[in-house]
């Protein structure tokens, strides 16, 4: 029996959105024992999902407090931790997949070891090395997010076992739940559940702005608004409501905020006919009980990422140059907040519950529909809104690329259709690019040919490095000025840097393989952006017929 | 008292002095009432020792609730004898390895006791003290181990003022005991009274070998002042309090980057109550040492829930208020005096001139100072009036020096030393002499250890602090001038008096033994923490013959000297120093791990 251990640790929805890779688990090695490494606090919702062996909860939170404040010594804290950790080691896992991307956690899955570590994982000397292509993509793709088409749920799916089909999140609920919620629920016919906080001020809309959409909305809604969150969000529910009253919210309103088990949120989210959110870990338990979804997306978040995965959702997005913000971000001003208008939102609520139909204006707001592309894998589709015609493009490409480029079969899912709107400036850019790229090719190949020899010339090998150094700086520079060159100079970045080898002639082949890796993908990237021929534009080999170019829409004005 | 030979028999075993002692005192402290359940219940004054129901269900109660803090390596001392249904349940409770002790205040009773019921063989594990506070408290630092009190209320309630005074000498006798390395985080204040006392503060922990951080908010007094400055008071109020927030948001990213085992703070420390709520649940530990009157400054009513251990200037009202205001450990340390900085000094001619008089007087203009000051003035002697806000007080403009600008400490360490009578008058807000006179002022500290002489207004916890051989202190206004006119005619005495008072200071009232005694009460009160580590269990020799259940961290452990404090991060650090080009081992990259997560810093700020 295959066995595999999951590093999850930190986060009530990246949980839900592993489901697709339990299933795909199942699928690759019928049979598997997964097992899920969680925080205590989360272990509840890691109990809803299915495909699991065993939850092996730590109290990583107290690890962090006791070890941060001095309160136990070295050996009481190591005795804890080696305590809990070492009967892992013993069960001897096949696989261990890291989905917390942070140090500490790629620290512990070195420590678990396994024959085959998915995720970051530590070197051989501590340092930080990730195996997988999927998930060093999810590690890169910070340095060009508006260009990601990859919803996490996808990533850890193809980066923890392999393509397959689609697959819907889901939990697994019991009679009682559903019970409970039923009884809890009485009252009106229909609810609208709303998650009006989020665990960081950032992605979470303003409470008077979902209060007046909801009382827009409670003119033509017959059932009632219940608020779910924690108890922590209890003012900002308190201020939603009165918004709501004050603007003629006449709906009857529940608050389970805090009063629910998890168990008791999810059966609630079941029997709701539209869960209002922002990017939550409820947002993503009401995907996975098939509530339909609309995400309210502000802040640093990006639905691309962390979207509702799979059919039948909204995403409301604001149109505004800084949208998403960067992760460590700290704003003044929270100005994508006010670009989401409340009518927008309370029109496409009202479209969504069968009471109005589709906004057609977006207001300086962008509407996306969620769905399944061609590959089985979840999509966002625009549909009010612009988006920049650039982004709009490479994005597609990207999305292709990749595809074909990690898995190694063809997309179903087409290139965008013509040239990229930018085609004469990224001529320029990659004629530049390339001889520079091949000239490093030759000196990390002379520095790895050196390195091999028996005896090293020493002088000379390092003056070669410090060039290949200040070049691999200005080459890093020159690949992250363009959405056409940037994805592939960020994987060379990390690929560069992710070196698992003891040696110098090791390391120096690594590196030059790591050189022509950055220039093959080039070339190919070349031949399919100012490629003359149709065939040019198919990346994967043997595939090169013409494609049927979809999704305009994207950069539909 | 058909039990009371027996037992008092089986005391005998291994208690002796003790047996004797209960046989010979008159016991009826405690009457005996039959509880509901048939076993026998005490009250005393008219209140419940135990349970009116069933004492041993109450005892078993809370003999578990003493597991969560006693740990199998700790010596229990427990507080409270009442019938000992208590000191039996939690006896039982614990393998007989575990050491209990009983702190006896009164051993009479101990004979109510012992004649009330039959006691088990448990008595025979139980370790015994009686006699002084001061005894007890030698007898408890003979313990190997680490103690770890643990109070049954509704018993130690009867001696409540012993515990105290036993408390205060054992966390003296453990200050001096101390060895081990702290690292304290002082917050100061912005501004004020207090800043000076956060230096003294900081040059003593520096001086009993602990590392310190001081979070100096004095920095930030240019912009609160600009603050202060607007004509509304709401304004003013509103943007001093935002200020305050942010630097006590401040303090926490400090605490963050180089987490303390102990922040204290003193008086007037920007720490608001949210992020004293937050440090605790991140399980830092926070003191405050309230350098303030507690009735003129009344903020600690706010702040009382948010300290861990708050250190006071006053005894009485003062701990029973922080305590019904939620403070969960109050403790009483007076004031004292930085040697380095209050000293005797030479004085050149010249500042003899400047500084010299027959009677100064150093401080701010105070309702009370206004009034009685001026009946102090007379055509026999010179005197000289130093310090700030004394606008107005026409009677004392003649002798106001410098205008009535503040003074900084070393002119006022030359006023002190060439005046012949300092006059001290502690400050009040009414016209007369201070009608609660009970806490003692930092300048009679700092008077003494100038070696310069003082008239001081009389406290009532001055007594405990000098004897009236080194400080002379008056108690009605008009004492003071026949005390002038007789001390200014005795150079001598005036000297033995200085004299006496500083050594007295050296001895017992420096900074250094104020903030021994304070490290010391958190250590006693926490023995697996901050007592452990002032005992030196965290040195390499402790921690490896801790080791012994993972000896995969002994070779760590040996790459650092046997007298080093070593925490996570130091290991941690060593390791990575060494890794390049080197295959770690499974346990490195675990403890690479675990600080990692220890140097995570986003849940603090």
């Amino acid at each position: 029996m295959k066995q595999v251990l999951i590093l999850n640790i930190t986060r009530m929805g990246d949980l839900v959105q592993m489901g697709a890779l339990l299933n795909r688990l199942h699928e690759e090695w019928p049979g598997v024992a997964v097992d899920l490494v969680v925080d205590r606090r989360f272990a509840p919702v890691a109990s809803l999902l299915m495909g699991l062996r065993e939850v092996i909860a730590l109290d990583f939170h107290a690890l962090i407090n006791e070890s941060r404040a001095l309160v136990k010594d070295v050996v009481a804290l190591y005795e804890d931790v080696a305590g809990w950790a070492k009967p892992l080691v013993e069960r001897r896992y096949d696989r261990v997949i890291n989905l917390t991307f942070s140090k500490p956690s790629a620290l512990l899955a070195g420590f678990m070891g396994a024959p085959d570590i998915r995720g970051v994982q530590s070197a051989w000397d501590g340092g930080l090395v990730i195996e997988n292509p999927w998930m060093a993509y999810f590690s890169d793709f910070h340095q060009f997010r508006r260009l990601n088409r990859f919803n996490l749920v996808d990533i850890y799916a193809l980066g923890g076992s392999r393509p397959g089909t689609f697959c819907p999140l889901r939990l697994s609920l019991s009679r009682e739940d559903h019970t409970w919620a039923r009884e809890a629920l009485t009252g009106v016919t229909g609810w609208i559940a709303v998650q009006a906080g989020a665990s960081d001020s950032m992605k979470a809309w303003r409470p008077h702005l979902f209060g007046l959409a909801l009382a827009k909305v409670s003119k033509q809604w017959r059932g009632g608004m219940l608020f779910i969150g924690g108890r922590e969000e209890e003012a900002t529910i308190a201020e939603v409501v009165q918004v709501y009253r004050e603007a003629g919210g006449k709906s009857p309103v529940k608050n389970f905020a805090g009063r629910t088990t998890l168990n008791q949120l999810a059966g609630l989210l079941a029997e709701c006919r539209l869960l209002l959110t922002n990017d939550t870990g409820p947002m993503h338990i009401g995907v996975a009980v098939g509530t339909s979804v609309i995400d309210l997306s502000v802040g640093h978040v990006d639905f691309q990422e962390t979207g509702p995965y799979g059919s039948g959702h909204w995403v409301v997005q604001p149109e505004l140059d800084c949208a998403p913000c960067g992760f460590d971000q700290v704003c003044g001003h929270h100005a994508c907040k006010d670009r989401i208008s409340p009518d927008l939102v309370a029109d496409l609520m009202c479209h969504m519950l069968d009471i109005g139909s589709c906004p057609s204006q977006g207001f300086g707001a962008r509407l996306y529909e969620s769905g399944v592309d061609e590959d089985g894998l979840g999509t966002f589709r625009l549909k009010v809104g612009t988006e920049s015609p650039i982004t709009a493009w490479y994005a597609a490409f990207w999305r292709h690329y990749w595809y074909e480029a990690h898995t190694g079969s063809r997309s179903r899912v087409s290139l965008p259709e013509g040239p990229p709107p930018d085609a004469s400036e990224v001529n320029v850019q990659l004629r530049a690019l390339r001889p520079l790229l091949e000239l490093a090719c030759k000196r990390a190949d002379e520095i790895a040919r050196l390195a091999r020899r028996a005896s090293v010339d020493i002088p000379q090998l390092k003056r070669l490095q410090q060039e290949q150094r200040a070049d691999q700086e200005r080459l890093l520079c020159m690949g992250m000025t363009a959405e056409a060159l940037a994805p592939l100079a960020a994987a060379f970045g990390r690929q560069v840097r992710n070196d698992n080898l003891i040696g110098l002639d090791r390391l120096a082949r690594h590196q030059a393989a790591a050189y022509h890796t950055w220039l093959r993908r080039l070339v190919e990237v070349e031949r399919c952006l100012i490629g003359t021929s149709s065939s040019d534009r198919s990346i994967t080999p043997g595939h090169r017929r013409k494609l049927t170019v979809v999704g305009s829409e994207r950069h539909a004005a | 008292m058909q039990y009371l030979n027996y037992n008092i028999e089986r005391l005998r075993q291994n208690a002796p002095e003790l047996a004797e002692a209960v046989r010979h005192s008159v016991g009826g402290v405690l009457t005996i009432v039959p509880s509901r359940e048939g076993s026998p219940s005490a009250t005393h004054e008219g209140q419940w020792v135990h349970s009116a129901y069933d004492p041993k269900k109450e005892a078993g109660s809370w003999a578990e609730q003493q597991r969560k803090e006693w740990k199998t390596e700790e010596v229990a001392v427990i507080l409270g004898v009442g019938l000992l249904y208590h000191v039996e349940a939690l006896a039982l409770a614990h393998s007989p390895d575990a050491r209990i002790v009983v702190v006896v205040p009164d051993v009479s009773v101990l004979k109510d006791a012992m004649g009330a019921r039959p006691l088990g063989p448990w008595v025979d594990r139980i370790h015994w003290v009686n006699g002084t506070p001061e005894e007890m408290a030698t007898q408890l630092t003979a313990q190997s181990s680490p103690l770890r009190f643990l109070t049954y209320g509704p018993a130690a309630r009867l001696h409540a003022d012993v515990h105290e005074r036993l408390q205060t000498s054992l966390s003296r006798l453990m200050a001096r005991k101390a060895g081990g390395q702290l690292h304290v985080a002082v917050v100061g204040p912005i501004y004020g009274g207090s800043l000076p006392i956060a230096r003294y503060v900081v040059s003593a922990l520096n001086q009993l070998g602990h590392r310190v951080s001081w979070l100096d908010h004095h920095v930030h007094q240019g912009s609160h002042e600009a603050f202060g400055s607007y004509r509304e008071a709401r304004h003013r109020q509103m943007l001093q309090s935002r200020f305050a927030d942010v630097l006590s948001l401040s303090t926490m990213a400090h605490l963050a980057e180089d987490p303390p085992d102990l922040v204290l703070a003193i008086a007037q420390a920007p720490l608001g109550l949210a992020v004293l709520q937050h440090l605790r649940k991140k399980k830092f530990l926070t003191a405050m040492w309230f350098v303030e009157n507690y009735r003129h400054l009344t903020y600690w009513q706010q702040l009382a829930a948010g300290y861990d251990y708050w250190f006071v200037i006053q005894q009485g009202g003062c701990l029973d208020a922080l305590k019904r205001a939620g403070a969960a450990h109050v403790h009483y340390l007076p004031m004292a005096a930085d040697p380095t900085v209050h000293r005797p000094m030479t004085l050149t001619a010249a500042e003899h001139r400047e500084f010299g008089s027959d009677v100064s007087f150093v401080g701010a203009g105070y309702a009370n100072r206004r009034t009685l000051l001026p009946q102090w003035l007379s055509h026999e002697w010179t005197m000289k009036l130093w310090g700030n806000e004394w606008d107005g007080a026409a009677p004392l403009s003649g002798v106001l020096q410098r205008g009535g600008a503040r003074i900084d400490t070393d002119t006022c360490m030359k006023v002190f030393n060439a005046t012949a009578v300092n006059l001290n008058l502690h400050s009040c807000s009414g016209t007369g002499m201070d009608p609660q006179p009970d806490f003692v002022n930092p300048r009679t500290f700092e008077l003494a250890a100038c070696g310069a002489f003082q008239l001081v207004d009389d406290r009532t916890l001055l007594p405990a602090l000098f004897t009236s051989d080194e400080v002379e202190s008056f108690r009605r206004t008009e004492d003071v001038p026949p005390l002038i006119r007789r001390w200014l005619t005795d150079a001598d005495g005036r000297r033995r008096y200085a004299e006496a008072s500083r050594q007295r200071v050296l001895r017992d009232h420096t900074y250094g033994h104020r903030l021994q005694e304070l490290l010391a009460t958190v250590g006693l009160s926490q023995p697996d923490r901050i007592g452990s580590i002032l005992r030196g269990d965290r040195l390499t020799v402790g921690l490896k013959e801790r080791a012994v259940s993972v000896p995969e961290l002994l070779p760590l452990l040996d790459r650092f000297p046997a007298a080093q404090r070593v925490e996570l991060k130091d290991l941690a650090a060593d390791i990575r120093a060494r890794a390049s080009g080197r295959q770690l081992a499974r346990e490195e990259l675990l403890i690479l791990m675990m600080d990692s997560y220890r140097a995570e810093t986003k849940d603090l700020v």
